[in-house]
């Protein structure tokens, strides 16, 4: 039996790198595609999500109390499952070279509209060079 | 005497044991888990997944506002049930065998307080803190206010007036979150300033 505390991470983080890919396609943010196409990517998002949700929920006794992930601490374990979700995002969409290929120009120093166009490394270095160049 | 309130959680308790599959969406949508992950993955959602970047922005300032307005929310029935030990009546399950009952098929027996219903305050207070930005955003998290507490009814862990209780005082901490972000808004516009140099926003 795997510890609770590390199921409800494995359930935080497996729902985040779902929903990232949600998001990523329907705000068109081509930059995190783990997948070149939105539909995949779409696609790839539900299942994350749903299979995700689908073993947690079938393997956790929901009628016990569960005191050893306390309210704090779930805000504790949600932001660093989402967040090594939106790390692992970056990365992997970064690796991909046909992440981002949006065919437009995308604009610089927007946040995430930066990564309409091109994936988040790509964007940073881009970024640093404008600076370099300016400079 | 029963009071309308009491008679109310007696009907509702009294369905739990007719259907497996009622009992067990009910326990789903009652669990400590199920309604506050989704909820966390709405407002994730909503952060990232705009192509309008005005929209997105609004959606962002709300879900910051949501997420605030929850973590204040909590800390409001923690003082009052813990600080000032109001505790006004007993949980339903205490008192009534159809919601003892209820509770052992869907859920558990909570020790604290059956006032103010706590997942109510703190979800009606995201899902109005996420209403003042976007009415259009904020429908989820309501739907999944409304789901959690008619849940929580249902288990026979809180009375009807424990959630509307819950939801009155987590909506007036959302307004109060609220107008203080409109105040300190330059702290909030900051942190959004530096997000989106590290593409967190």
């Amino acid at each position: 039996m795997v510890d609770f505390t590390l199921m409800y991470l494995l359930l935080i983080f497996g729902g985040a790198l779902g929903v990232f890919q949600i998001a990523a396609a329907h705000g068109r943010l081509r930059g995190l595609y783990l997948f070149k196409n939105t539909v995949i990517t779409y696609l790839v998002g539900f299942l994350l999500l749903g299979v995700t949700y689908g073993w947690f929920f079938s393997q956790t006794n929901l009628d016990m109390p569960h005191a050893e992930v306390e309210g704090a601490q779930q805000l504790g374990y949600f932001l660093l499952g989402s967040l090594l979700a939106l790390l692992a995002t970056f990365l992997f969409s970064s690796l991909n070279p046909r992440s981002g290929e949006s065919g437009k120009a995308s604009t610089l120093g927007e946040g995430l509209e930066d990564l309409k166009g091109r994936p988040v490394f790509q964007a940073f270095i881009q970024r640093l060079s404008n600076k370099a160049k300016k400079g | 005497m029963i009071s309308p309130d009491a008679q109310l959680s007696i009907w509702l308790t009294g369905l739990a044991g007719n259907s497996a599959v009622l009992d067990r969406l009910m326990s789903l949508l009652a669990c400590d888990f199920f309604v506050p992950v989704t909820m966390s993955m709405v407002l994730l959602f909503l952060w990232f997944g705009t192509r309008d970047p005005l929209v997105r922005s609004k959606n962002q300032w709300g879900a910051m506002c949501a997420s605030t307005s929850l973590g204040f929310a909590n800390l409001a029935v923690w003082l009052l049930n813990h600080v000032a030990k109001f505790d006004p009546w007993p949980r339903p399950f205490e008192v009534h065998e159809s919601a003892r009952e209820a509770a052992e098929i869907v859920f558990y027996f909570p020790g604290d307080p059956s006032f103010p219903a706590n997942v109510a305050a703190s979800i009606f207070a995201a899902a109005m803190g996420m209403w003042f930005y976007s009415r259009k955003a904020s429908t989820p998290v309501f739907v999944l206010a409304f789901l959690w507490s008619f849940a929580r009814v249902y288990a026979g862990v809180h009375y009807p007036l424990d959630v509307l209780g819950g939801a009155v005082i987590g909506m007036v901490i959302a307004y109060g979150t609220y107008r203080f972000l409109e105040l300190v808004k330059p702290i909030p516009r900051f942190l959004f300033w530096l997000a989106r140099k590290l593409y967190l926003a």
